[in-house]
């Protein structure tokens, strides 16, 4: 399958700290890609090197097939991006703003931004500023959508947003864009979104990609297993997968990637009272993922943790 | 394509042109009207010198070409900050960067945009007090071309400050206000340099002001171009 996205060994310093480390990415054409990570963690770094606004240090991006650092407006024409904050002119209304864009696109689908207006019941003769937060996101998803674009890049595309706006926001770019098999990247701080609407995620942690799989198996993978012990517990012992770990009363509370026999075998030989297994929803599975062993080992936190690919 | 960026230019810069315009209206009044005058009475509260009184005929002194390279530089500066602070302020670059278009095409909307507005409100004003000064029968004190050179300077030296302003604008921060730099060497350099030099028609002072506008303008794009807009 060709990929939309590709990046390999792309990296990006700001000064002496590398912001995205060595990022090799490939996201297939028809998929939607949740790209996740905490604040800092290189999401907007990336996608703003893949939509030519930051020049990588080193490595290759392409988009389309194409090398962003040569991104030819051409490919603009077919690739939508929405950046952070949904940044439109104020100044203008919704015709105004169309009127600025149409020119720019060839394949510019004046009858699917109307639609997209009509649906979001938004006023067109009102100015941008005097929108909502929700509102200008739902005008820069038209002006995304109408040049009937292969691939839609948003930056945080759900910040700032309430739960209603969020939803339908999300559920009419789903609709709209992959009923046609084109591909999504939208990085977001809300877990719920993602887990709803991407086929596959990405987790950067410290500029350094640590997961690239689908939502489901990253899901399936990491556990919750707390470890009841009669009296005190014993120190925190080394293992694979161990990303964090919390000594609270008498019970271990560990977070393993890839939980399996030989971890239920080396945590009897602890002598456990009980050791129970749970599954994690996204969020939970996120956080524990992207805290990693900080919680674990003091002294440890260069430590990433166990990556989960593929 | 090149017309909507012009068009939204012009949409975001016009109103700063209306007070500037007032003013050099004013000051086009004032110099008619006491340049004509053969007892030469100053220019009020926009005269700078003294020597006004003493040069009653029409650019004689230098007070018109001194407000038009004070209002004219100040409206060029505003102008090229507006441009770029605005974009900043308000996080549309990268809205405006990602239109699928050669950058150096939305650097010339801006440009050009800008420019449309300062010959309206800077060159026009002053091109009418030259046409006036050389119409013969028009006042009472001889004429000749070449006492308009100062006023072409002043008019000359404006793109200075405006690509000074756009490339302090577009550049990222950084130390010691380095931005800043090219802005206040414009102003110091080619604000006082009349005040300075027995001639400014001297070639040299031109070949110096078209390299400094040369370089900018190749500041500004590499800026535009090749920076990060993170």
């Amino acid at each position: 399958m060709i990929n939309a996205i590709q990046t390999r060994g792309l990296t990006k310093f700001y000064g002496n700290r590398a912001v995205v480390r060595s990022l090799d990415l490939a996201i297939p054409t028809g998929c939607v890609y949740g790209f996740l990570g905490r604040n800092g963690a290189g999401k907007s770094t990336t996608i703003k090197m893949l939509t030519g606004m930051v020049h990588p240090d080193q490595g290759i991006a392409e988009v389309l097939g194409e090398n962003v650092e040569t991104q030819s407006a051409s490919l603009r024409t077919r690739v939508a991006f929405i950046a952070e904050g949904h940044p439109l002119y104020g100044g203008m209304t919704i015709d105004q703003l169309e009127h600025f864009s149409r020119p720019f696109f060839p394949r510019w689908n004046r009858e699917l931004f109307d639609r997209i207006i009509d649906h979001f019941e938004l006023l067109r003769k009102q100015k941008v500023r005097r929108f909502s937060n929700g509102q200008r996101a739902q005008v820069s998803l038209a002006i995304a959508l109408a040049p009937d674009p292969e691939l839609l890049i948003l930056d945080d595309p759900t910040l700032g947003l309430d739960t209603v706006v969020r939803r339908d926001f999300l559920e009419s770019m789903i609709q709209i864009i992959q009923r046609e098999g084109r591909t999504i990247l939208f990085s977001s701080h809300n877990l719920g979104d993602v887990e709803r609407v991407a086929d596959r995620i990405g987790v950067m942690v410290d500029g350094v990609l640590r997961v690239d799989c689908p939502t489901d198996r990253f899901k399936a993978t990491v556990r919750l297993v707390i470890v009841e012990f009669a009296a005190t517990p014993p120190p925190m012992i080394e293992m694979p997968g161990l990303v964090s770990g919390l000594t609270n009363r008498n019970r271990w509370e560990l977070v393993i990637v890839g939980y399996g026999e030989s971890h239920s075998e080396l945590l009897g030989k602890l002598k456990p009272t009980a050791i129970d297994v749970v599954e994690l929803n996204l969020e939970d599975a996120f956080i524990a993922y992207t805290r990693g062993r900080r919680r674990l080992f003091a002294n440890d936190s260069a430590v990433a943790p166990e990556p989960v690919l593929n | 394509m090149f017309r909507v960026l012009f068009l939204k230019e012009l949409r975001e810069i016009w109103w700063i042109g209306v007070p500037v315009l007032l003013v050099l209206l004013y000051g086009v009044s004032l110099e008619i009207e006491f340049g004509a005058r053969p007892d030469g009475e100053g220019y009020g509260f926009l005269r700078y010198t003294e020597l006004d009184r003493y040069h009653p005929a029409p650019l004689i002194g230098g007070t018109f070409a001194r407000l038009i390279l004070l209002w004219g530089g100040m409206f060029s500066g505003v102008l090229g900050l507006w441009q770029t602070f605005r974009e900043t302020q308000s996080r549309t670059w990268h809205f405006l960067l990602y239109r699928p278009v050669n950058r150096n095409v939305l650097l010339w909307a801006k440009v050009l945009a800008a420019s449309a507005l300062f010959a309206v409100v800077v060159l026009l004003p002053a091109v009418g007090v030259m046409l006036w000064a050389a119409t013969p029968f028009a006042h009472a004190s001889p004429f000749r071309w070449s006492l308009t050179a100062p006023v072409w300077y002043a008019l000359a030296a404006c793109p200075a400050a405006y690509f000074a302003a756009l490339f302090a604008g577009l550049r990222r921060s950084h130390l010691a206000g380095t931005r800043w730099w090219p802005l206040l060497g414009s102003v110091c350099a080619f604000g006082l340099l009349p005040n300075m030099v027995p001639n400014v028609f001297a070639i040299w002072v031109w070949a110096l002001l078209l390299i400094w506008i040369s370089l900018l303008i190749a500041a500004v794009r590499d800026e535009l171009c090749a920076a990060d807009f993170s």
